[in-house]
């Protein structure tokens, strides 16, 4: 319950600031007459989609020789269909536009759908070879299914694993946690990682000044920016003779990321801007006070700069249009 | 929390309200307005990202200062304390500063100074008791425990912080596990901080931000219950290996059969009584004892190999979760009971881009190693979109 709320219900309906509806359906709300379990009913999709799924993994490594290949690929892909029939019952006509809110559970069930496609599509690689040596080409398969789907069915979600799948491919892993791309050799990766984000960010506007699907802009673009900043930084600290080149050039992307972003009002691109250039520039403080050999002047310098990059945060949320 | 800073954040929750049933539809900008001049609140509150990036360059500032002062020469153990308390109370008076300041109280400055207060005031304790007096037993460490206790339980109710609350009850819940029947303690106090943090949760006398750490209360308390009396928590001797003069027993046969029983009983009545009273912070902490007791189970009872055990767990959450949305759809305008599926003032469209975030850092595929000499093809795991079994 919230008690200011419901005061404050009941004082704006006297006032005539609140009508009715909706002043009672407000009031029934802050009292917790009416809760809604949306948030609890998403969370228990995706533990049911992520344990699922986990299950099927486990499954194909532990009884891959036991049972045929071609029951498990059949089976896979029969389950596969069961949840894309789900789908297509419940789903709304496509649109370029947002569709209708097809309901909470819609996204997951597609979500699942698409997962066992990606599990029978690599079982199916590894035991029939249809790629040959170029194997990981499964992964852009994947990719382009989820990237139909992500569209046909208006799903973020889709998209997400459409861009991760297809980073992929590139050899590049999408995890911020980690803090590396991939496994594979770093020169090539950061390449493959600048491409990626250069080409998501890209397309990610494209489709919103041609109106096709502009609410995933944000998808497009924060994978993009995750890789291309996340690209260029590790330049930065990977390399050991050309990293100056790389941290001009980090700064040269923030800059025009922070300053874009700034026109137009999107906070996270700020952000994600401000902190890759700042983290980038602390390679730049760690050089120059390598060789003078004092913790304390460096710690200061650290603080000091900071707090310039804070007084230009505050100063920007000052001018900048969004709240 | 001073009257003045309470009396704001009353003015805020009808604000954010506001906010939430204009998203909605249900009212226009101009009733928005009209609300928030009833109900005027002068002080700067930036949306989270910037709460967050100013959170962390102050974390900077504030790290990046202390450590040069301390490397410009702080003598001895007894010199770091008293430097430990100096920057404590010299980030109280920041914290006090920025809350008395409307442009500053919430951009994320003052959380940052009153968490590394905390933090810094904590660690005096610990080195003055445990390092400088070099107390015996162990003893430096329960004071600090104490003293944990106090600092957060009283930044919390200063500054209003839930997560202050939350780490205050979670370390006397540690310094009570180091007290003889540590268990029993936990037990009685999880029973009787729970009973008094219900009470507290709808108190119109306790501004919201008071209410909010009475609720963090609650998860603590229930969660402590909890791990008292869980089977695997029983019988491993869990609470009392905190001790230091520990040593193994067979656990009695009693506390094994009371154990037993509230492992299978507590989440159930966890979730009647979240269902009864309409609170999903009880259902969500019933829910989650309920999958913290199916994983004991299975800890003592093979009943299927992993794979199944997983996938029947996912096919039944999947099953379940999508017969509620069903059920509730077609209850009368619907909901039933008081509970609907449908978001009650929240901005869905962010939601759904949202719910992207935690598919993409779990359910990501791997990227393929390069290939190496002499590599055969089809040497990958299974996991194209993130179906992997490395998770």
């Amino acid at each position: 319950m919230q008690p200011e709320v419901v005061e404050a219900v009941g004082a704006l309906r006297e006032k005539g600031m609140l009508g009715d509806p909706p002043a009672s359906h407000l009031l029934r709300v802050a009292r917790g007459d009416l809760v809604s379990v949306r948030l609890e009913i998403r969370t228990l999709l995706y533990l049911g989609v992520l344990l699922l799924t986990t299950g099927v993994g486990l499954f194909l490594k532990e009884n891959q020789n036991r049972i045929g290949p071609a029951a498990i690929a059949s089976g896979l892909g029969l389950s596969a269909a069961a949840c894309f029939v789900w789908v297509l019952r419940h789903a709304a006509r496509f649109t370029w536009g947002r569709s209708p809110d097809p309901g909470v559970a819609h996204d997951y069930v597609l979500l699942l759908g698409l997962l066992l496609v990606a599990s029978d599509l690599a079982y199916v690689e590894v035991h029939f070879r249809v790629f040959g040596p170029d194997w990981p080409f499964h992964l852009l398969a994947v990719s382009l299914l989820c990237l139909m789907a992500a569209f046909r069915w208006d799903s973020a979600v889709a998209l997400g694993l459409a861009l991760t799948s297809f980073a992929a491919w590139r050899g590049v892993s999408v995890n911020v946690l980690r803090g590396a791309l991939g496994e594979g050799r770093p020169e090539e990766t950061r390449w493959n990682a600048i491409v990626c984000g250069l080409a998501f960010v890209a397309i990610g506007v494209a489709l919103v000044r041609a109106g096709k699907k502009p609410h995933f802009e944000e998808v497009w673009v924060n994978f993009g920016l995750l890789l291309l900043l996340g690209g260029l930084l590790s330049g930065v600290f990977g390399g050991q003779t050309l990293w100056g080149v790389w941290l001009a050039a980090l700064v040269a992307v923030s800059a025009v990321v922070v300053w874009r972003a700034f026109r137009a009002g999107k906070t996270l691109y700020f952000a994600e801007g401000v902190v890759a250039a700042y983290l980038g520039s602390l390679r730049l403080l760690f050089e120059a006070f390598r060789t003078l050999h004092s913790g304390s002047a460096f710690s200061f310098v650290v603080a000091a700069s900071a707090a310039g990059v804070l007084a230009l945060i505050v100063a920007a949320h000052r001018r900048m249009k969004a709240p | 929390m001073r009257a003045e800073t309470a009396a704001l954040e009353r003015a805020t929750a009808v604000r954010e309200a506001a906010r939430r049933w204009r998203a909605a539809g249900l009212i226009d900008g101009r009733t928005e307005e009209a609300i928030g001049s009833e109900y005027p609140d002068p002080r700067v509150r930036p949306s989270p990202v910037w709460r967050v990036l100013t959170f962390l360059f102050v974390t900077v500032i504030v790290l990046g200062v202390v450590f040069a002062l301390f490397l410009s020469g702080v003598p001895g153990l007894t010199g770091l304390a008293f430097y430990c308390l100096l920057a404590g109370v010299a980030l109280v008076v920041a914290t006090e500063v920025q809350e008395q300041t409307p442009s500053l109280a919430r951009r994320g400055g003052a959380g940052a100074t009153a968490l590394w207060a905390g933090v810094f005031l904590t660690s005096a304790a610990g080195l003055y008791f445990g390092e400088v007096l070099r107390l015996r037993g162990e003893l430096g460490f329960e004071i600090t425990l104490a003293v944990s206790v106090l600092v957060w339980g009283a930044a919390s109710w200063r500054w209003g912080s839930a997560v202050f609350a939350l780490i205050s009850s979670v370390s006397l819940f540690l310094l009570l596990s180091r007290q003889p029947y540590g268990r029993l303690l936990w037990v009685a106090l999880g029973v009787g901080m729970a009973a008094l943090a219900w009470r507290r949760l709808d108190e119109r006398s306790w501004p919201p931000p008071h209410r909010e750490s009475a609720a963090a209360l609650l998860v603590v308390a229930l969660a402590a219950l909890y791990a008292a009396t869980n089977y695997w928590s029983v019988e491993t001797w869990w609470i009392e290996r905190f001790r230091r003069d520990f040593s193994w027993a067979e656990p009695p046969r009693a506390g094994l059969a009371a154990a037993l029983a509230a492992t299978a009983l507590m989440p159930a009545a966890l979730l009647a009584w979240g269902i009864r009273t309409r609170r999903t912070l009880l259902i969500d902490a019933g829910a989650l004892f309920v999958i913290l007791s199916a994983v004991t189970l299975r800890h003592y009872v093979r009943i299927a190999p992993l794979w199944a055990v997983l996938a029947g767990a996912g096919a039944i959450l999947l099953g379940f979760a999508l017969g509620l949305e069903r059920w509730l759809a077609r209850g009368a305008e619907k909901e039933r009971g008081g509970f609907t599926a449908e978001p009650l003032f929240s901005d869905e469209t962010k939601a759904r881009l949202l719910q992207a975030i935690p598919v993409a850092a779990t359910l990501q595929p791997e990227a393929p190693p390069p290939p190496e000499k002499g590599f055969t093809p089809g040497g990958g795991s299974f996991g194209g979109g993130g179906a992997s079994e490395r998770f």
